[in-house]
């Protein structure tokens, strides 16, 4: 520890305990009766530094001095001490506390992250085209969150997407008319019902009211979009009835889709074709399942095809 | 846009003052920046503090000015994320959700740092940037982001950006 003299009583002080005021080494009995009788001011003074003391621990050093640290001497011991101060002991629980709500929130609503990833899972094979394994997904995920309203829906449509894809239309119907039901603002949902329930009438062999619902349809999109579904309605009637009016019906509207779907799908449009001619020749009417699997090359050559 | 005292904030929002001023201390350890003080949370302006001593480096400097906005941002992602998914992506709320939405978003909104921070930051990007450092060059324009941050604190920017980095960019993100 240094040892200095007040430049005013000349008393031996330590050099932390002393101040330097317009150049004068004060004591602290002296600085403050200087101030007092207004010699000079507070903001003139500075205190003294004595870095063989340590300024953390008070630890006196003898005549060395100790490593400045923001302009005072710390004892290395303190110096790492300050350099890595440890956290606060509170800080350890109140970490571990965050942790735990953390987890316990995770866990909580971990169903919710299971309907999350399925759904994104869902939305991935629909993307690909797999409506079966969309609908699994679809139907875990409502199973997981079993009051969300969209993850319902989301489940009724890719089951009836699925379903419609398999060619089961009534079930199909029923799962479009759910959605409906839950957002009858959604008019992709009103179209797929609108189809299903067409396949469906078709299914239960209701000729009278596949016809009305195709005549229903067509009127909304128009004849030409609707030829195909028209060709094959007028066919099933008159596969049932034998009445020409509507062979030659089926022959106006197979000649129109052969106009839209030829140049886009060849191969699609001459297998409904020979469909459509083994209906009106036969007077059997099959699903599209039954007929590839019996007529498996197709119903007629290729060269006696319109 | 109302007016509620600084202090009430503060202490709604206590766990973001702690994490902010943990974020200083944890650079100043990592930079091996000796701590003199530290107040992870009090009633008063400011709520919270850390007192170091001058960095030796740019770099130091700013990490540890910039530390909160680093350390309260992820922990804010970190912490709303299993609340997240039941409210934004199924509407479902719970008691849970709504604790550990508080306690993100109270963290999140701390982010900023403070106007000591940016003076502080400023003081040495001037220093460093003497010497064509670019990181300091660079920082320039983030102090004025700071500065204008914090002056916008009236219009709760700072609640805001909570709620950004809480709720908006994971759902963005996932």
């Amino acid at each position: 520890m240094k040892k200095v003299q007040c430049q005013e009583c000349g008393g031996c002080f330590a050099l932390k305990e002393t101040v330097t005021a317009k150049g004068k080494c004060l004591c602290q009995e002296c600085i403050e009766k200087a101030v007092a009788a207004e010699e000079m001011t507070w903001e003139e003074v500075e205190r003294n530094i004595d870095a063989t003391v340590c300024a953390q621990c008070g630890k006196d050093n003898g005549d060395a001095v100790f490593e400045l640290l923001a302009g005072v001497g710390v004892c290395p011991k303190c110096t790492a001490w300050l350099r890595n101060r440890p956290w606060p002991e509170w800080t350890k629980p109140a970490l571990a506390l965050i942790v735990i709500v953390v987890i316990a929130a995770t866990m909580w609503n971990w169903r919710f992250v299971d309907a999350y990833l399925d759904v994104k899972a869902a939305q991935s094979a629909l993307a690909k085209g797999d409506f079966a394994e969309a609908a699994l997904l679809a139907e875990s995920a409502s199973r997981s969150v079993p009051e969300s309203q969209q993850v319902l829906i989301l489940m009724h449509y890719v089951r009836g997407m699925d379903l419609f894809r398999r060619d089961r239309q009534a079930e199909a119907y029923s799962e479009f008319c759910h959605c409906c039901e839950a957002d009858p603002t959604v008019e992709g949902f009103r179209a797929m019902r609108a189809h299903a329930a067409i396949g469906k009438a078709f299914e239960e062999r209701n000729y009278d009211e596949f016809m009305r619902l195709t005549l229903e349809l067509a009127k909304q999109w128009g004849e030409s979009e609707a030829s195909g579904m028209l060709a094959s309605a007028y066919a099933c009637k008159y596969a049932t009835t034998r009445d020409e009016q509507y062979k030659a019906k089926v022959m106006e509207y197979l000649a129109k889709t052969k106009e839209i779907w030829r140049a886009d799908d060849r191969e699609t449009y001459e297998e409904f074709e020979d469909r459509m001619i083994h209906r009106m020749e036969t007077g059997e009417i099959v699903k599209l399942a039954e007929f590839k699997e019996r007529y498996p090359k197709g119903y007629r050559a290729r060269e006696e095809k319109i | 846009m109302f007016f509620i005292p600084g202090q009430l904030i503060a202490l709604l929002t206590f766990p973001g003052v702690i994490v902010h001023e943990a974020g200083h201390m944890l650079f100043c350890k990592l930079r091996r920046v000796a701590v003199f003080d530290v107040c992870f949370f009090r009633f008063g302006n400011p709520a919270g503090y850390v007192v170091h001593e001058n960095p030796k480096d740019f770099t130091t400097g700013f990490l540890i000015s910039v530390g909160p906005f680093i350390v309260n941002s992820l922990l804010c992602i970190f912490i709303c994320l299993p609340a997240l998914i039941p409210l934004r992506f199924f509407g479902v709320p719970s008691p849970v959700s709504y604790v550990v939405l508080w306690l993100g978003i109270s963290i999140g909104m701390h982010a900023f740092p403070s106007i000591q921070d940016a003076h502080g930051l400023w003081v040495q990007a001037k220093a460093a940037a003497k010497e064509w450092n670019i990181l300091a060059m660079v920082s320039f324009p983030l102090v004025v982001v700071i500065y204008v941050a914090n002056a916008l604190r009236v219009v709760w920017v700072d609640y805001l950006y909570g709620l950004a980095i809480g709720l908006w960019l994971p759902a963005k993100l996932l």
